[in-house]
């Protein structure tokens, strides 16, 4: 095979890595949207866990809604303190070196989380579908799964698939337990956790920071359970000769950068290591052979969810504890995801399956575009960074708005088959996935930031024209000319701040997607930090009023607040017809005959 | 040592006609020398006897380069091999005798199903009692 001399660029490397993170993390978000609906049918949303989260409080249905938000933030003021804690703990003994006890429990809580919380759920299953298995063949096929993983999450050098898929099965289990919890707890905690994981990696004081420098310091790795995708390997590295090597759990030798020889990659050693956080036993004061029972199962439940959310290269195994929200560049290039954001994210996703499923649509592709954002700017700090908050708030903020736009009725005269999302359009898959102004809105940002201009096709393969009864615009489409302007535009906002990096083309996205494909285009610029910090943060918002802007744009805040930042070019760009919906089509573009 | 390089030349030669380079699925990321990965081949194998046929299959998943090319690797191949008879046995007996419970029901064991089965059993535990 032909080596390619090439260097490889950013966006190769970092486009194949994303792929290879986002796949478990809807892997894990979609088994829980699948429990959820099937485990849920006959238990009505006022069924609820004791468990640690909520030791504060425990939501009944004849409380008031102020009650109700006053109980869910004394429990999530309750579960973030205990969370708290055991970072702390997890620190002081990461300090002083205990890490056998480290692995040893998370070894212990991943059997837990496995063991107990697997066999729940597979009995819910059992009851639910009435299944004729025997309780011998149950308890070996149990003891099998929950030893095995184990083993897997255990030994640094099991099988990488074997491996990854128990740790998507850990965070399905646990999150799929969080869902259980009464529903203001579960979006005032989602707050509650994204604020804490900011605070705690990025603030001096904050555990995981003290944990990270200290991992660093040292050269080891932290013990947590952290999701570490495959490497991405160059083709120069794919001879024997050229090994790379995956940073193990207690080797502390100095880790062979990964063959990539382009230092412009992801192959940055980011030493941020997903804490493991070990939780401490907080024992439930619930009277009750009942409670008593949870509180023991879910007391180490609680303390293994302190797996880091962090991207980061280690497969740390995490003890129990509150998931760290953490994104880190692993050594060989890989990158790693604390198994916290895989729980949180399918929390969020999961609570919304309960509503409707267009809520977990809008929810899914908030969470990736936070995914993404987060992973460019993982590329461009080159340190351990909060995964949680912006993926969170984007999801919530989608919740939040009301996207239950119900089914149109196909019986009606008037309204036949509409889209459910758009209402303007016939409705079809294609439609919905594809070429809804709204769904097209939000891929675009996604892809936006990811530096890739989306060109899509039009349903039906022929040149979109919109009706002109239509008046809110939409892109036109596959046409060489029309998209020119924009992406220079996109490029003026991104590009300068990437330093002289050449972008390459990004990977054709194959089969159903396969007629979609992301353009990119080539530039030189220089490196400007304090212009792109001007940039970052007018994305941010861009971004976020973007969401906002399917529903209605605020441009006067927008603008006001961008021309502060006294960005000469702002003006014209938040006014180029990219971003704009509510005008004519001539005036978006102006050169394309209807 | 020797070994090793023996293992090197044997590989460069035979990746030019046939044969794998590393025992394992994984490549060059998973166990690349033979004693490492003889080691975890025997630990998987001899683990595997404590009920653990779900670990066998495993074994035999993780160095499928070796059960794919029978001439390779002559000494982890006996294990994985074992692994992987181990495996068949195994599900072959449990799947059979899961089966006839499934399948038998009330009729083949009388009574004793209602005692065996995975539901009853559950609830008289109060397993599931909390949701």
């Amino acid at each position: 095979m032909a080596r390619n001399a090439k260097p490889t660029s950013l966006l190769d490397s970092l486009g194949e890595e994303i792929i290879r993170i986002v796949t478990p993390v809807s892997i894990c978000m979609f088994l829980v949207v699948i429990l959820v609906s099937v485990l849920n049918k006959d238990s009505s949303n006022s069924a609820s866990v004791s468990s640690i989260a909520t030791i504060a409080y425990n939501e009944s249905s004849s409380d008031s809604d102020w009650d109700k938000f006053i109980g869910a933030l004394l429990n999530s003021l309750a579960f973030v303190g205990v969370v708290t804690l055991a970072t702390f703990i997890l620190v002081l003994l990461f300090y002083f070196r205990c890490t056998k006890f480290l692995k040893i429990y998370m070894g212990y809580s991943a059997f837990v989380v496995l063991g107990f919380l697997g066999g729940e759920i597979a009995l819910f299953f059992i009851t639910d579908y009435s299944f004729p298995v025997d309780c011998i063949t149950f308890v070996v096929i149990l003891l099998n799964f929950s030893v095995v993983g184990v083993i897997a999450v255990f030994m640094s050098k099991m099988a990488i698939f074997v491996t990854q898929g128990y740790l998507v099965v850990i965070g399905m289990l646990v999150a799929y337990w969080f869902t259980l919890l009464p529903e203001w707890t579960t979006w005032v905690l989602l707050v509650a956790m994204a604020l804490y994981d900011l605070a705690a990696v990025l603030l001096p004081i904050g555990p995981l920071r003290i944990l990270v420098e200290l991992a660093i310091s040292r050269d080891e790795d932290i013990p947590a359970l952290v999701y570490e995708a495959r490497p991405v390997t160059q083709n120069n590295s794919s001879n024997a000769t050229g090994v790379a090597q995956r940073r193990v759990w207690r080797e502390t030798r100095v880790v062979n950068s990964a063959p990539v020889e382009d230092q412009n990659s992801g192959a940055l050693d980011s030493d941020s290591v997903g804490n493991n956080q070990n939780g401490t036993n907080l024992v439930s004061v619930e009277e009750g052979r009942y409670q008593e029972r949870i509180s023991e199962l879910t007391a180490p439940l609680i303390e293994q969810r302190l797996n880091y959310q962090w991207l980061v290269q280690e497969e740390d195994s995490s003890g129990g504890g509150f998931p760290i929200e953490r994104i880190g560049l692993g050594s060989s290039g890989a990158i790693k995801l604390g198994l916290g954001d895989f729980i949180f994210y399918s929390v969020l996703v999961g609570r919304a399956a309960m509503y409707d499923f267009m809520t977990v649509y809008a929810c899914y592709l908030a969470i990736l575009a936070g995914l993404g954002v987060t992973l460019i700017l993982l590329a461009l700090y080159q340190k351990a960074l909060p995964a949680l908050p912006v993926s969170i708030f984007l999801g919530l903020e989608v919740r939040g708005e009301d996207l239950n736009f119900g089914y149109s009725s196909k019986s009606g005269l008037v309204v036949v088959n509409s889209s459910v999302l758009c209402k303007r359009d016939l409705d079809s898959v294609d439609h919905l996935l594809l070429h809804c102004i709204r769904t097209r809105v939000l891929w675009e940002k996604a892809y936006w930031i990811l530096q890739a201009n989306w060109m899509t096709a039009s349903t039906g393969d022929i040149p979109f024209v919109p009706l002109p009864s239509h008046p809110q615009a939409v892109y036109p489409l596959k046409t060489q000319g029309t998209y020119q302007p924009a992406a220079s535009q996109i490029e003026q906002i991104l590009v300068p701040c990437l330093g002289n990096r050449s972008i390459g083309p990004l990977q054709q996205y194959q089969g159903y997607l396969g007629r979609l494909k992301p353009h990119v285009t080539t530039h030189q610029p220089h490196w400007d930090f304090p212009l792109f910090m001007g940039y970052f943060i007018r994305v941010f918002r861009l971004v976020y009023s973007q969401i906002h802007g399917i529903f209605g744009v605020n441009w006067e805040s927008l603008t006001y607040s961008c021309k502060r930042i006294q960005l000469k070019s702002i003006s014209s760009e938040l006014n180029n017809p990219i971003f704009r919906f509510n005008q004519s089509l001539k005036s978006l573009a102006p050169h394309v005959k209807i | 040592m020797e070994r090793l390089q023996n293992q090197n030349s044997n590989a460069s030669t035979s990746s030019s006609i046939t044969g794998p380079v590393w025992p394992t699925i994984d490549g060059a990321l998973g166990l690349t020398e033979e004693e490492e990965a003889l080691t975890y081949a025997r630990r998987f194998y001899k683990f595997g006897f404590c009920l653990l046929p779900w670990l066998w299959a495993v074994n035999c998943f993780y160095f499928w380069p070796v059960l794919l090319h029978s001439s390779s690797f002559p000494r982890i191949r006996p294990y994985v091999v074992g692994s992987a008879i181990g495996f068949v046995i195994f599900t072959t007996v449990l799947s059979a005798w899961a089966l006839t419970f499934a399948i038998g029901g009330e009729s083949l064991f009388g009574s004793a199903w209602d005692d065996l089965v995975m539901y009853n059993v559950a609830e008289k535990l109060g397993l599931v009692g909390w949701t």
